[in-house]
């Protein structure tokens, strides 16, 4: 086999694994809930200010003047894309002004694009880096989300890489293999995903509500995960790192 | 019984529901096994769910651990999030929090579908993969690269004719949205949404329609050809529309809002960078 040959092999297994994702997504999203037990009386309107249910504290926010390029930040759920799920964004730079260059994990576990790298993380959430998708983002909206975690050095390095590579420009063959496949054929359904996914930034957010003075968390992780329930006290780290 | 927002409340404080008193444990617990077996029946069919279902205990292990964005309490800020989404909502909490909750499990069913019942799934090139009513197959979708082809004049002309015909048959509005998708503008957005005068299936319908219609076409004008050879010339007919409607965009009145569009996209860009909410996008 012609080493292009097994180059579009590979690129089609993963296409058809992405579409895997993308096809059950799409008839997950379609599905009613099931019918729920009666619930008993219970209150009818959340009462604003009351984001502290009695025995639990509220996690760290992000402080505006502590953000970092790498961090992982946690979006709040303030406009119809971010409330539908949770959207994940790594900092890439500081940009003109009280804001950031962000650029949003994706919500499938396989990268679907050329501009998506596979990280190889373990946890799902933080598998796909979807850099054609990046943004500036006012620090103040970044400020109401949750920092939980960095960029490993490496993948700041592939990040830089791909946003500074020209317009055409190929990158290297080792970064290459880490990316989504090409979009070819004007009736792929990348396209209307591509379109799905720029409705991050278009919806308003919202005014920030709580005005908690937090400090950053910071956690490199590129480990197994444990079972939920074995805790493991990062306290330290928040307090200290950042 | 049903979950109560104090059993959220005692899931949120203790960390992981195996840390919670009996009775939040085993309401969460059914929560997300209704929910799994729920939505792993829908797309997995009944027959092939039941044998690989995972026990209740383990459908809330899952919903813990898939939404983890790493191993330390840090990691688990999707429980911030969840109960965020209360803020600015007027629906009474639990259904918040259990809404938001379902939209999380289906993200489970998904990756768990997706590892668990894979070997299931194993599709041929040929198969069709664009949904239903599509019969386009991977190898469509992508192509194997072109060599040096000694046809690759002759069909860059047959091309060229194509797109010159598909372009004279496209009306007016259907012209406009393969424009805007040309300039990058986002095609679900409300303003653009407003200036096609097209919802957002719309739009999808127009700009499928297109790419739909030029199939048929070459299909039709080239029923001798394998099926190969009118894909080859699809594409690169698609590509020679583009340059038409281009400069068609550029000349015509009413294609005019989407350049400006454009700028104002960036201007906007801009001003978000800044945080300054005067800039003037006139």
């Amino acid at each position: 086999m012609k080493p292009h040959e097994a180059d579009i092999g590979l690129q089609r297994q993963r296409l058809g694994a992405w579409l895997e994702a993308w096809q059950l997504q799409q008839r997950l999203e379609t599905l009613a809930d099931p019918p729920e037990p009666p619930s008993p009386p219970e209150p009818q309107a959340y009462l604003p200010g009351s984001r502290s249910p009695e025995g639990t504290s509220p996690a760290s926010r992000v402080h505006p003047g502590r953000l970092l390029a790498g961090a992982i930040i946690l979006l709040p759920p303030d406009n119809e894309a971010t409330r539908a799920r949770p959207v994940y964004v790594a900092l890439a730079e500081a940009v003109r002004g009280d804001a950031w260059l962000v650029v949003p994990f994706g919500r499938f576990p396989v990268p679907a694009l050329p501009g998506e790298l596979a990280t190889g993380r373990v946890a799902p959430p933080l598998q796909v880096l979807c850099v054609w998708n990046h943004a500036p983002i006012a620090a103040e909206r970044l400020a109401r989300g949750w920092q939980v975690g960095r960029l490993c050095a490496r993948e700041q390095r592939w990040l830089r890489q791909l946003l500074d590579l020209p317009p055409g420009r190929a990158p290297r063959k080792t970064l290459a293999q880490r990316l989504g496949p090409p979009l070819v054929h004007p009736l792929d359904p990348r396209h209307d995903y591509i379109e799905q996914e720029r409705m991050l930034w278009l919806a308003g957010d919202e005014p920030s509500r709580c005005g908690e003075s937090t400090v950053p968390c910071t956690a490199d992780d590129n480990g197994t995960l444990p079972l939920a329930a074995d805790e493991v006290d990062d306290t330290y780290q928040e307090d200290h790192e950042g | 019984m049903p979950t109560t927002f104090q059993h959220w409340q005692e899931w949120r404080a203790r960390c992981a529901a195996q840390r919670c008193g009996p009775a939040t444990q085993a309401e969460l617990r059914d929560f997300a096994a209704r929910r799994f077996l729920h939505y792993a029946r829908a797309v997995l069919g009944e027959h092939d769910v039941q044998p690989q279902i995972p026990v209740p205990e383990a459908c809330w292990h899952l919903l813990e651990s898939e939404l983890a964005a790493g191993r330390l309490r840090s990691g688990r800020r999707y429980k911030e999030w969840l109960f965020a989404r209360l803020e600015g909502s007027r629906d009474a909490p639990i259904d918040v929090i259990q809404g938001g909750a379902s939209l999380l499990m289906r993200t489970v069913v998904r990756n768990w579908a997706l590892r668990e019942a894979r070997q299931r799934r194993s599709r041929p090139l040929d198969a069709p993969v664009g949904g239903s009513g599509s019969d386009l197959t991977l190898a469509d979708l992508l192509p194997a690269a072109e060599a040096d082809d000694p046809e690759s004049t002759e069909l860059d002309q047959l091309a060229a004719a194509e797109a010159r015909r598909l372009f004279e048959a496209l009306p007016e509005q259907t012209r406009r949205v393969v424009l805007a998708k040309q300039l990058g503008l986002p095609l679900y957005g409300a303003p653009l949404l407003a200036q096609l005068g097209a919802s957002r299936s719309g739009v999808s319908v127009l700009w499928r329609g297109v790419f739909q219609t030029l199939a048929r076409q070459v299909a039709r004008r080239y029923s001798a050809e394998p099926r190969a050879w009118q894909l080859k010339l699809s594409l690169r007919t698609a590509q020679q529309l583009e340059p038409l409607i281009f400069r068609w965009g550029s000349l015509e009145k009413s294609a005019r809002e989407l350049f400006f569009m454009v700028e104002h996209g960036r201007r906007t860009t801009a001003r978000e960078a800044a945080g300054d909410d005067t800039y003037e996008t006139t």
